[in-house]
């Protein structure tokens, strides 16, 4: 598009050959938003082959792009854009995976899928038909106050965003730990019932009590 | 067989919910029975509340003992034959609605109501599927089986409900405005019991009783409402544009029969956050503003006409809204024609040309790429982004306007500060500020980058919608090479080269979690987890959006942007 702005410009044709141009641009863009399909709390080891892999039973995956964060604290979960064919893949997607719990690459987290939004993707074209102002404030202008204090808010919403970030990733590392613990006690569990089986004790003590045994490997 | 446990032998990797279904629906109406085993002692106990019994209806035809009622007052609120109730269901904290279709009083004095059963949209996912659903929407049982209705003590009732009915049956009063705006439900649908189908079709009689006493109560006034009516046509200049205009007068006598009219209606009364600033949030503004907006939806605002007539008879604050509304929409359709002129009349792609509207006001128009600047670039953005922030040249902007695209920041930094930087925004995630977009500049030195920050701390640049651009200096951290990730358990003990292939296959696979699997326990834990935190960031992102809505009422000039 940049290019066509540096050749002259001469009539009316031409230009609205180029606004047409432009609104398709941003038109193709707002339908691929519609097939995208945002996944997140993946790990980090789902690599893009693996989620490709992973969703292709849902139809057909164009293109899968991991998305980088850049304030990545430890034990946040990975996201990833996904481009489906058509729309209604990308909401089976997103309602199969709500109703049932699907893992990639690991178990038992599941992995979480959202409509993805134009915000999602910073190789966005602009949007046609919008022109930017901006303007300096004058330090006696009676809205320069306000806007310092809007500033000064700006910066704390993103602290705490921050908080409840590390609290949510907190919140998540207890379950993590919490189940894990539980996990490896019904582990423990089932190895001693196998072991009581296997070692032939079960047996031994079933013919001292003169019981029956249905020993089923 | 301990990895059993874990993981299922799994042939096929994908379960097939239909499979599941019958026990969905088992589940969703074993619950009606629930009531059963709930102690009609207790209607004797002295400290239940207070109990009447209203008008009398007629005694039981095969039961001489059995009175039937056609009210009753229980805690102090009347509630009548067809009225919607809450019921509580012990251990769920969601109550459950229905429609009170027979009251009596057995020979021990037992007082019973049979309720039909509206179901709320979470509990028929499997059959909408895909389908939208409006937010507070339910759907009528119908048919016969299971779960379409039953008969409870009057002492599980906790409360009346407003459920409004909006389908466009003829047999169905058309709701006034006033009553959809303080209707807690709405219905429009049903949902047969026997053949699980959801239908907008509503038969002639549910559970013995004729459909007419659930479709909406007959007011005083007159029979079921029809829109377009003679006086209807008066204002055309509230409806959004020609194409709306000439269909209105192509259907005149007034009830269309569209399916998609009421969805329409309602999914913008039910939304609380509206982008307009003019209208405020009196219902009728909305419904026009939805009107405006889509042009090919036959306007419901035909409703809203025929009551033109009755201004007199409503709230003064109803019509300064609806005269402040009637001039709040041609003042947007006039700023969007004039913006369409002006985008063929202008020439933006004017490189050089930096237009101040107003003393200060800059517009921001798209800069030529200058030749030399090609080289910029060419290498790709994380590596660059690392070496700015060794050098000093990273700014991390925000409070833009979300939906900029990069090139639109790099205008901004160019026209505003005059220096051209390499700008990115950043990718929203699920816990980004829904208004608020975020940007990393590279500038040229690290010293441009110190004035920059500098600058936009001391003074204010404001855009266009009344946001001050915060900049401070970037970092970025380093990606976390960790293999760890918080849910993603394995055993330690569990020997891999014990379970064989197709095991550790299972393991990396993606896959659903079976049903009757621990895996599955947990997982439903962990999405437990997962919606929580969802309703956490809602909740602040909320807060957060009211405050700066707050500030953002004080500010005295703000520029409106087209956007």
């Amino acid at each position: 598009m940049e290019r066509c702005l540096n050749c002259l410009y001469f009539g009316e044709v031409y230009f609205l050959h180029l606004m047409e141009a432009v609104f398709e641009e941003y038109a193709a863009f707002e339908n691929k938003v519609k097939r995208s399909v945002y996944i997140d709390n993946l790990s980090p080891l789902a690599k893009e082959s693996v989620i490709k892999a992973a969703l292709d039973q849902f139809g057909n995956v164009i293109q899968v792009t991991l998305i980088r964060t850049y304030l990545e604290l430890k034990g946040m979960g990975r996201a990833a854009l996904v481009e489906m064919q058509n729309a209604d893949e990308a909401r089976t997607i997103i309602s199969e995976i709500r109703n049932s719990p699907f893992m990639i690459s690991g178990m038992p987290r599941p992995v979480r899928a959202r409509p993805a939004v134009v915000e999602m993707f910073d190789d966005r074209p602009r949007k046609p038909d919008r022109t930017i102002m901006c303007y300096w404030l004058k330090s006696n202008d009676p809205d320069f106050e306000v806007a310092t204090k809007m500033k000064r808010i700006v910066r704390n919403h993103a602290k705490e965003a921050n908080f409840l970030l590390k609290r949510q990733l907190e919140e998540e590392e207890q379950l993590a730990k919490e189940q894990s613990e539980s996990l490896s006690a019904i582990y423990n569990k089932y190895e001693l019932v196998q072991h009581v089986f296997n070692s032939g004790t079960a047996t031994r003590l079933a013919k001292h009590y003169k019981m029956r045994t249905d020993v089923r490997q | 067989m301990i990895g059993t446990f874990l993981q299922e032998e799994q042939k096929e990797m994908v379960p097939s919910i239909h499979d599941s279904s019958p026990a969905i629906f088992e589940r969703l109406t074993s619950h009606c029975d629930k009531y059963q085993m709930f102690p009609l002692q207790e209607a004797a106990e002295e400290d239940s509340p207070e109990f009447s019994w209203g008008a009398k209806k007629g005694k039981g035809a095969l039961n001489k003992d059995v009175q039937f009622y056609k009210s009753f007052t229980y805690a102090g609120v009347e509630f009548n034959l067809y009225d919607c109730v809450y019921m509580y269901r012990h251990g769920e904290e969601e109550p459950d609605i229905g429609k009170i279709v027979k009251v009596w009083e057995t020979k021990t004095w037992k007082r019973i109501v049979k309720v039909v059963w509206f179901f709320r949209p979470t509990e028929l996912t499997h059959w909408l599927g895909n389908i939208k659903v409006l937010g507070n929407e339910l759907l009528l049982a119908s048919g016969e089986g299971v779960g379409l209705s039953n008969c409870n003590p009057v002492e599980a009732i906790t409360g009346k409900c407003n459920v409004v009915c909006i389908s466009i049956d003829r047999r169905n009063p058309q709701p006034k405005d006033r009553d959809l705006e303080t209707a807690e439900f709405l219905f429009y649908r049903t949902f047969d019991v026997g053949t699980q189908e959801i239908s907008e079709k509503f038969p002639n009689s549910i559970a013995q009783i004729e459909v007419e006493h659930f479709f909406n109560k007959v007011t005083d006034l007159k029979q079921p409402l029809h829109y377009g009516g003679k006086g209807s046509l008066d204002k055309p200049h509230s409806f959004g544009g020609a194409t709306v205009k000439t269909t209105l007068k192509d259907d005149q006598p007034g009830r269309n029969t569209q399916s998609t009219l009421p969805p329409v209606t309602l999914v913008k009364q039910t939304k609380s956050s509206t982008k307009t600033d003019q209208c405020t949030t009196i219902s009728q503004c909305q419904v026009t503003e939805l009107v405006e907006k889509e042009l090919n939806k036959v306007p419901i605002s035909l409703g809203r006409q025929g009551r033109q007539g009755n201004v007199s008879e409503t709230d003064k604050t109803v019509a300064r809204t609806e005269v402040k509304h009637s001039f709040c929409t041609p003042s947007t359709n006039a700023v969007k024609k004039r913006k369409l002129q002006d985008l063929s009349d202008t020439t933006p792609f004017d490189q050089h040309k930096v237009m101040k509207s107003t003393s200060q006001v800059i517009e921001v128009t798209t800069r030529v790429k200058e030749g030399a600047s090609t080289w910029f670039k060419e290498r790709p953005w994380n590596d660059r982004l690392q070496e700015a922030q060794e050098r000093g040249t990273l700014v991390l902007l925000e409070n833009l306007d979300p939906s900029y695209a990069s090139t639109e920041v790099e205008d901004i930094v160019k026209h505003a500060l005059r220096q051209t930087v390499s700008a990115k925004m950043v990718q929203h995630n699920t816990f980004s500020n829904p208004l608020n977009g975020k940007a990393f500049l590279i500038f040229k030195s690290s010293e441009a980058a110190e004035t920059a920050i500098f600058e936009l701390k001391r003074r204010c640049l404001m855009l266009g919608d009344g946001r001050p651009v915060v900049a401070r200096k970037g970092t970025i951290q380093d990606q976390v090479k960790s293999k760890d990730f918080p849910g993603h358990l394995s055993i330690g003990k569990l020997k891999f080269q014990k379970l064989g292939e197709e095991m550790r296959k299972a393991v990396s696979t993606s896959h659903y979690a079976q049903s009757n699997t621990i895996e599955h326990e947990l997982a439903v834990e962990w999405r437990v987890l997962q919606e929580q935190s969802s309703l956490w960031w809602k909740a602040l992102r909320q807060e957060q959006a009211a405050e700066i809505e707050q500030l953002n009422s004080k500010l005295k000039n703000p520029i409106k942007n087209s956007v």
